[in-house]
């Protein structure tokens, strides 16, 4: 069984301006950097007293088409989101057919950006059960083996979850099951 | 040799297309302007910073400081002073070193402040917090996330200035009573520079497309209506649309003019041209976004 190394980051203040937003994203990517195996990062907005359409374009959408390396993928899971964050985000990922893992301040899970229905009714049975093949979600979301194994192929090749061999992973289970997770420097703009 | 231009009594936007258009006369060197501002007796945010656009673009011209000659009217010195204006105008103008004076004022939004910079952006986005916060959610009855749209709005309408000006640019709002138009309180915010504008800027990106129909209003109706930017990265271009769609949520307008076209988002109380060509043409782009207090019975904002 696979394990996922876990990075967290904690984002502050203002994000606002594409310069900032590239400097953060740039600073995430080195803190990545280090990882050789598949690594899923968190980043945690929920400090983040506004985000404008730039940043979120830079440190949310840039992100999640981050290329991953020879050994290993990259996955993002941003947290702490509020209604505060919401536009912005949505807007630069559903422009560009794009979609990410997000969870509110309280703690629910939920997919931001560009996303259908049916991926993401199967992404949140995912989620629930936290690991599964798709024999086993096939069942819970009563839908052919065949359709569910596409739309598990779909989220993860969207980087929506974690594919462990036969199995799909929630990025819920894969913190649960990390290794040790990784503290980054929390990025502050105030402070780039 | 100096060329004066008398400013109209009431500077608005109106004013400010006499202005250009009495200012795209004075040309060449040696030709210094003299802006004689002692009639005006009513000044808008737009007016306003449009006179320090009106002078950087004749400096620009010239290669000439233009002087400017402050209004008689006591009140609108004081609001020009409130305002911050003399400051941005040192920049600009060969000005009175007596002139600056800085007080605070309650219904001023934002003052004048010159945009160079991702940290100007940054800093009047954090700065107007709570003053966004008194007049938008206390006076205008926006509703709470309005306060933080609207800092949205101001972040992407002057990354603008840095994104496709490459120039100096202003930023300032006002709260006022729009007897006149609307009968209402508004908040005016009017963003202006003098660069490249949005032609020149998407031209190396979009003008093969277009030929012989690219223009300021083809430039103008890609960029605000499309969504599209001077760069081929997919992720640009959405700043002005997002104000756009903000605007008609809060039922307000706007209106950008660059070169010789303006577009707009006009609202049912507004009767703007939504696209108007064959201005006086004028370099950089000169936004003006109104926002209209809110008022019993008014749907959902956002």
């Amino acid at each position: 069984m696979m394990r996922t190394a876990v990075s967290h980051t904690r984002l502050y203040s203002y994000l606002v301006t594409r310069h900032t937003g590239r400097a953060v994203r740039t600073n995430i990517e080195e803190q990545l950097a280090v990882f050789e195996e598949t690594v899923l990062a968190v980043l945690d907005l929920e400090h983040v007293e506004l985000i404008d359409f730039s940043c979120a374009d830079e440190v949310v959408a840039k992100l999640v088409t981050m290329p991953g390396v020879i050994s290993g993928r990259r996955f993002f899971l941003f947290r702490g989101i509020a209604d505060r964050h919401s536009e912005p985000i949505e807007s630069a990922l559903s422009r560009q057919g794009l979609a990410a893992a997000g969870e509110t301040i309280d703690g629910d899970p939920f997919v931001m950006g560009d996303i259908e229905p049916e991926f993401e009714r199967a992404w949140r049975a995912l989620w629930r059960v936290g690991r599964a093949a798709p024999t086993g979600l096939a069942e819970q979301l009563s839908l052919t083996i065949e359709v569910t194994t596409e739309l598990l192929t779909g989220l993860d090749s969207r980087g929506l979850v974690i594919r462990d061999g036969d199995d799909y992973v929630s990025f819920g289970r894969a913190l649960a099951d990390a290794p040790a997770s990784m503290d980054g420097a929390p990025v502050d703009p105030a402070t780039r | 040799m100096s060329r004066v231009i008398e400013v109209p009594a009431t500077l608005d936007e109106a004013a400010f297309e006499e202005l250009v258009t009495a200012v795209s006369t004075v040309g060449g060197e040696n030709s210094r302007l003299l802006l004689d501002a002692r009639q005006v007796s009513w000044v808008s945010p737009y007016g306003l910073i449009g006179l320090l656009a009106i002078g950087q673009a004749a400096r620009q011209q010239t290669g000439l400081a233009p002087l400017i000659e402050p209004p008689d009217d006591p009140d609108v010195r004081s609001y020009i002073d409130r305002m911050h204006f003399w400051a941005a105008a040192a920049d600009v103008f060969e000005v009175d070193a007596r002139h600056p004076r800085r007080h605070g004022e309650v219904d001023t939004l934002l003052e004048i402040t010159a945009i160079r910079s991702h940290e100007d952006v940054h800093r009047v986005v954090e700065g107007v917090r709570d003053r966004a916060q008194r007049i938008l959610l206390n006076q205008l009855h926006y509703t709470r996330p309005s306060v933080i749209h609207f800092s949205v709005m101001l972040s992407e309408v002057c990354q603008n200035i840095l994104e496709h000006a490459d120039s100096i640019g202003w930023v300032c709002a006002q709260r006022y009573h729009w007897k006149r138009r609307l009968g209402r309180d508004v908040v005016v915010l009017a963003v202006m520079d003098v660069g490249v504008g949005f032609q020149g800027s998407l031209g190396a990106e979009h003008a093969r497309r277009y030929g012989e129909r690219w223009s300021s209003a083809a430039a103008l109706e890609a960029a605000f209506l499309n969504g599209e930017s001077r760069f081929r990265d997919p992720g640009r271009g959405q700043g002005l649309q997002a104000i756009r769609r903000q605007i008609i949520k809060w039922d307000g307008a706007v209106r950008i003019r660059s070169g010789d076209a303006m577009i707009a988002r006009v609202p049912e109380w507004d009767d703007t041209p939504q696209l108007q060509s064959g201005l006086t043409r004028f370099p950089g782009a000169q936004v003006m976004i109104v926002l209209p207090e809110r008022v019993t019975g008014e749907g959902e904002q956002g």
